[in-house]
């Protein structure tokens, strides 16, 4: 396959965007591309900007400084042209609890194509929503599946979506996600938010981590998988010699150790996990009651692979 | 449709309905009231409401309508005035539906001034369409005529009041968050203006001088909409929609 310059062009570009609330900085100058035809996912705790860097994208935020690009038309004012051209899926849940799942998805869909509203409805159907149901009735995953049906339908190069598997069960958050890589090998470039890295991971193929305001790491999901194997928990039973199991541990020469009560956190010297497993194996040290690696939480993630602290 | 129907109809429709249950009932009384108004004059308590009660005996039937229909009328008014306004963007951020509601790529000037439509047509036409039964009521009840053309004046003329009030809660819905909240203040205010009016060293600074009874007594005569007055609440109207639009283009959702 032969790339054109078009493909090389970033469907979404920031540059410098920057905003403050009052003293506090929600989002510092940040510059960020995002290719057509992918998935990248937006990951962060609670606070660090993803919202806020999600919403200035398509206008609903004014951004105190910077530039927004997207799909070659630039954000101004209002972003009125912009949202033209993106689907928004919120990551706070409002609904009109009033309106039966159907008219709900009209009612989103005002201002778009007519033929989004089928697809729309299409979608819905998929995920199993009642939508001769009025809305009140639906539980809150039903309501964020309603609104990601609304921002899957429209036949637009962009689609920002925040939070979407955020209380989805594992069958409805993989659903989702199929959803999503689906769209994305059409060509439609999807830029999603979670503070959950399992969530989202195995749909991203890029992933771009914030924290307060600011991008710590911007790595291909392949990589940091890979990466991800190198970081190794283990946690022992209560009442053993902890300073000595320290001392034991980093005895095996395999990588840096920190400990927490009783709980060791290791970073590997490479990202096979198998040489130290045998090591400490062949060790006299007790055995761990658990030993987890390839599944980091954000915090281990922020603290053990880019030295991010109070994550 | 059936949103459209239950937001912007049914509403419109209800003031209707209660405003002419009110003017029905009061046309219904007329006799009574023709009767008995030198002793409703002396058990009134307050000066200024005796000296429109006064007034009412000058005006006979037109005084009576004036002041049934548009001064007592504003009670129901007034609230829905603010009704109609106060959920327009609070309510949304109340709610937690502004976001998607300004999600939409529709502008924001846009949404903003259909809802300012919305909620100043369901003042207008309802109160409109009142005034002008006015005389077909009276006519088929009492066989007594009144000329529709100031009774129309009258209704354009508090309208106008309407909108500015209308046009004051939308302005504070657009900045706020509570619903609520702003609906009472509006409603204090209202009351404090109508308190201030009632005394009679303090009436010339209350707002209901704006609609006061004469003004309306007037317009039988002069067959004129008095358009200091008028022009004014509806310069004051269009600076609160520009407000509006301005905050809500810079509102956070």
């Amino acid at each position: 396959m032969s790339l054109t310059v078009n493909d090389l062009k970033p469907t979404i570009a920031l540059r410098g965007l920057t905003r403050r609330f009052g003293e506090t900085t929600a989002v510092q100058p940040t510059d960020l591309d995002v290719r057509a035809g992918m998935v990248t996912g937006l990951l962060g705790p609670n606070g660090s900007g993803k919202s806020t860097l999600m919403r200035m994208m398509t206008g609903l935020v004014r951004p105190d400084a910077g530039s927004v690009l997207i799909a070659g038309t630039r954000l101004r004012g209002e972003g009125t042209a912009v949202r033209r051209l993106v689907t928004y899926a919120p990551g706070e849940i409002g609904v009109y609890g009033e309106l039966r799942g159907r008219d709900h998805l009209r009612w989103f869909l005002r201002g778009r194509a007519e033929d989004a509203l089928a697809r729309s409805v299409d979608i819905a159907e998929q995920l199993g929503l009642p939508l001769s149901k009025k809305v009140r009735t639906y539980s809150h995953g039903m309501k964020r599946q309603l609104i990601f049906s609304a921002a899957l339908a429209p036949e637009v190069p962009v689609r920002i979506l925040d939070e979407p598997t955020e209380g989805l069960d594992p069958s409805k958050r993989g659903q989702v996600l199929d959803l999503l890589s689906e769209d994305a090998e059409r060509g439609t470039t999807i830029l999603l938010s979670s503070h959950h890295l399992q969530e989202v991971d195995h749909a991203c193929k890029r992933l771009v981590f914030l924290n307060r305001g600011a991008i710590v790491a911007d790595e291909d999901a392949a990589a940091l998988q890979k990466r991800a194997m190198s970081l190794v928990k283990l946690r022992f039973r209560e009442g053993l010699d902890f300073d000595g199991l320290e001392t034991a541990l980093v005895a095996l020469d395999q990588g840096s150790i920190r400990r927490t009560g009783r709980t060791f956190d290791l970073v590997l010297h490479g990202d096979d996990p198998r040489p130290f497993l045998a090591a400490l194996a062949s060790s006299d040290t007790p055995a761990p009651e658990v030993i987890e690696y390839g599944s980091p939480s954000l915090h281990d993630l922020y603290r053990e692979l880019y030295g991010v602290e109070g994550v | 449709m059936l949103r459209f129907l239950r937001h912007a109809i049914l509403p419109a429709f209800a003031f209707f309905f209660v405003l002419e249950l009110m003017l029905v009932g009061a046309i219904e009384f007329w006799p009574d009231f023709r009767e008995n108004i030198a002793g409703i004059r002396i058990f009134t308590q307050f000066k200024v409401l005796r000296g429109l009660v006064g007034l009412l005996k000058e005006g006979e039937l037109p005084g009576y309508i004036v002041f049934q229909h548009f001064f007592k009328g504003s009670l129901l008014g007034v609230t829905v005035s603010v009704m109609f306004a106060v959920n327009a963007v609070a309510g949304e951020a109340h709610r937690g539906t502004l976001e998607i509601l300004l999600a939409r790529p529709l502008s924001r000037t846009r949404i903003l001034m259909e809802r300012y439509l919305l909620g100043a047509l369901q003042i207008v036409i309802p109160l409109a369409l009142t005034t002008w039964t006015i005389p077909y009521l009276l006519m088929e009840r009492w066989d007594e005529e009144i000329a529709l053309y100031p009774l129309m004046l009258g209704s354009v003329h508090m309208s106008c009041m309407y909108l500015a009030i209308h046009g004051t809660t939308f302005f504070l819905s657009t900045i706020g968050r509570h619903p609520i909240r702003i609906a009472i203040g509006m409603f204090f205010f209202c009351v404090l203006q109508f308190a201030v009016y009632l005394m009679m060293d303090a009436t010339q600074y209350s707002l209901v001088q704006l609609v006061d009874p004469l003004l309306f007594i007037d317009l039988f005569t002069t067959e004129q909409l008095n358009w200091n007055i008028c022009g004014g609440l509806l310069g004051y109207t269009a600076l609160t929609v520009a407000m509006s639009i301005f905050a809500f283009r810079r509102r956070l959702p």
